[in-house]
């Protein structure tokens, strides 16, 4: 999938995002450097524990941070222009329509006051010159294509009068209502049973297929990035460790963290004893100094405790942030 | 070995006794009236729909299903928040309704539960250390000075420093704070503790940690445990027993060990092939389950899964199965193993 001669459609270099507190006394860094580049129709994982910054990283390419947070530094180019440059009004030209993201809650992304035709209608009627009566067609159309039954009943119903797996879906109509080019999913089927979180995911991937959408999917659970993703970055502590496609980093993972993650996963079947990841992730307005993992580490020498590693590529498609890569670890 | 040192010895324990919940053909209806002021009831919400289970110390009786399919309402149950509508709850043989006072307190002392949101179950006001204290001191079993010592204890089990017993909970992380919620559930020497999705609010690295613990706790003072949960490999790794719950019923019931080698419910069948792949190299080809969980104020006719099954025959829309064995001590309610 990785074509170096094609251009990033999404291209993210030294992104830091810093939360400011207590008048600017206390600082979180959330983001911390993160570079990446999203190609068109891909479908990248993010992963990584709550607190590793992957939604202030999607907030932050967005622009819609919570009070108190700052993007401090970095570029964030989609189709060859800085977002980070851009104001509200430019930015909303670009959110929803080009840009679209799905988020965890369902019950919250969704207006309880207004039925569900009515909220995907709005976001069409935003962002494209369609005739209103030809929106209600496209509505029906898009809750059809998110194989919603009966979308005429649907469409004049309130979010509470759906289910939680088919109010998600609704989410995912909005989201894909102006056919952006990037989908961005935080999270989308945490709050979904596993019998659910198949269909909706099924359903993503069928649709990322027809459409060539491109896909951000941001999770914890590195069942759904096996089951979805081609490529993945995963997060520590404000920082990128690794980049790889899917199936090497299954196979061979090169950051410890990575390792031990795997390895904390579990498999329907699998019995056997396994050993968890001591400690806790960092606070992160009080960093350990060196690596962020070090003190969680198995592998670390003095090194690791001294100087944050840089990140080191380590084949065509591979990055690593670590002093000491598992690299004849099999 | 986790960082737990174990130099904890279990007092409490020592007398050994036997310990058996049972529910028999439990049912929980919940009234669903007409308007806000009027109390007419129009409808019952089936939460629980006959159920049989029994629970032994020394067990880990898991309990997998979607949301919405009464496992909450089970544990709910045995932890007397709520009560049957219809059948019985026996411990050690005893009506749990028909209890005396001293019973009652005995039974409460030795089931205890930990809950799924760290965050929302420990008061924000106490102190750790009272925190723990609370049901020993309701106990009355230990004298004021022996409190502290045994809060220290219960914290070294749970694998923190017992400095840690003058802090709040605002000051852990939510890891630390389930550890606390499971050292609260110990404080009293309870045999029986209810697992109501013990790890689903904690991290993947920390997750582990604490299903490692449970389980060395268990296996140390052989308890039992009733864990509630949906991920079902996660439910698998740690439970000696697994019911599978569909709209307030059990639909299969074994042992672990033989229900991951043989599955023979439909619906079983389907959450084991949703669960998702720890290998990109594993994907497999899934059964898809269409639809979702009805409405359990509406539940279908005969087989109560039916509407969502892809092995239905006629005798399903119009019959209810029975929990029948199929095999060593494996339980399934489906037509699909009758004779008829």
């Amino acid at each position: 999938m990785m074509n170096n001669e094609k251009k990033p459609l999404l291209q993210i270099t030294n992104l830091s995002t810093y939360f400011f507190s207590f008048g600017g006394k206390r600082i979180v860094k959330a983001l911390d450097r993160v570079s990446f580049e999203v190609y068109e129709a891909e479908k990248i994982a993010i992963i990584g524990e709550s607190g590793c910054g992957k939604s202030t990283l999607c907030f932050s390419i967005l622009q819609v941070l919570p009070p108190g947070a700052k993007v401090v530094g970095g570029k964030v180019i989609f189709e060859g222009e800085n977002l980070l440059e851009k104001n509200q009004k430019e930015m909303n030209k670009i959110r929803g329509k080009k840009i679209a993201m799905i988020l965890q809650d369902s019950m919250v992304s969704l207006d309880p006051v207004f039925t569900i035709g009515e909220q995907i209608g709005e976001t069409i009627r935003h962002h494209t010159s369609i005739k209103s009566v030809h929106i209600q067609e496209k509505i029906i159309q898009l809750l059809l294509s998110f194989r919603i039954s009966e979308p005429m009943k649907r469409a004049k119903q309130y979010p509470h009068e759906l289910s939680g797996g088919m109010r998600q879906r609704v989410v995912g109509a909005i989201a894909l209502s102006c056919q952006p080019r990037i989908l961005i999913a935080d999270e989308p089927t945490t709050n979904l049973d596993v019998t659910i979180q198949l269909q909706y995911l099924n359903l993503l991937k069928e649709i990322q297929k027809n459409t060539g959408l491109t896909l951000l999917f941001i999770t914890h659970n590195l069942g759904i990035v096996a089951e979805l993703c081609e490529r993945v970055i995963v997060m520590y502590a404000g920082k990128i460790v690794e980049k790889s496609p899917v199936i090497d980093l299954f196979d061979t993972p090169f950051h410890p963290y990575t390792k031990a993650l795997l390895n904390s996963s579990f498999e329907l079947g699998d019995l056997s004893k396994k050993a968890p990841i001591k400690g806790e992730p960092p606070d992160l307005a009080n960093l350990p100094t060196g690596c962020n993992f070090h003190p969680r580490c198995i592998f670390k020498d003095k090194k690791c405790q001294m100087e944050d590693p840089p990140e080191i590529q380590l084949s065509q498609n591979r990055w690593v942030k670590c002093w000491k890569p598992l690299i004849d670890m099999k | 070995m986790l960082e737990t040192s174990y130099r904890y010895e279990i007092k409490m324990n020592e007398s050994n006794r036997n310990l058996t919940i049972e529910a028999k053909s439990l049912k929980v209806y919940f009234p669903v009236t007409k308007g806000i002021i009027s109390d007419k009831v129009i409808a019952w919400i089936k939460a629980l729909d006959g159920i049989d289970l029994s629970i032994t110390k020394g067990q880990i009786v898991g309990i997998v299903g979607e949301s919405g399919s009464g496992k909450t309402t089970l544990a709910k149950i045995f932890l007397l928040l709520e009560k049957a509508t219809e059948g019985k709850v026996l411990f050690n043989g005893k009506d749990l309704y028909n209890l005396n006072k001293k019973e009652l307190k005995e039974y409460r002392q030795s089931v205890q539960a930990v809950f799924q949101d760290p965050f929302a179950s420990l008061s924000p006001r106490l102190k750790i250390k009272e925190i723990i204290a609370e049901p020993i001191i309701v106990s009355k079993k230990l004298s004021k000075n022996d409190i502290e010592y045994k809060v220290a204890d219960l914290l070294r089990l749970v694998g923190l420093d017992p400095i840690l017993m003058e802090v709040f909970p605002h000051e852990l992380s939510g890891g630390q704070r389930q550890r606390i919620a499971i050292a609260r559930a110990l404080s009293t020497g309870a045999d029986l503790i209810i697992l109501d999705e013990p790890t689903s609010a904690l991290d993947v690295s920390v997750r582990l940690q604490i299903i490692n613990l449970l389980m060395d706790i268990q296996k140390q003072m052989g308890l039992g445990y009733l864990l509630i949960g949906h991920d079902l490999a996660m439910v698998s790794y740690m439970s000696t027993h697994i019911g599978v719950m569909y709209l307030g019923r059990i639909m299969e019931f074994s042992e672990t060990k033989d229900l991951l080698k043989n599955t023979f419910h439909p619906y079983t069948k389907a959450l084991f092939s949703a669960s998702l792949p720890t290998h990109p190299k594993h994907k497999k080809i899934s059964i898809m389950l269409s639809g979702e969980i009805p409405n359990p104020i509406d539940i279908p006719s005969g087989c109560r899964f039916y509407p969502r099954c892809l092995e239905k025959k006629l005798i399903c829309t119009q019959k209810e199965p029975s929990l029948l064995c199929v095999g060593d001590k494996h339980l399934v309610a489906c037509h699909l193993y009758t004779d008829e």
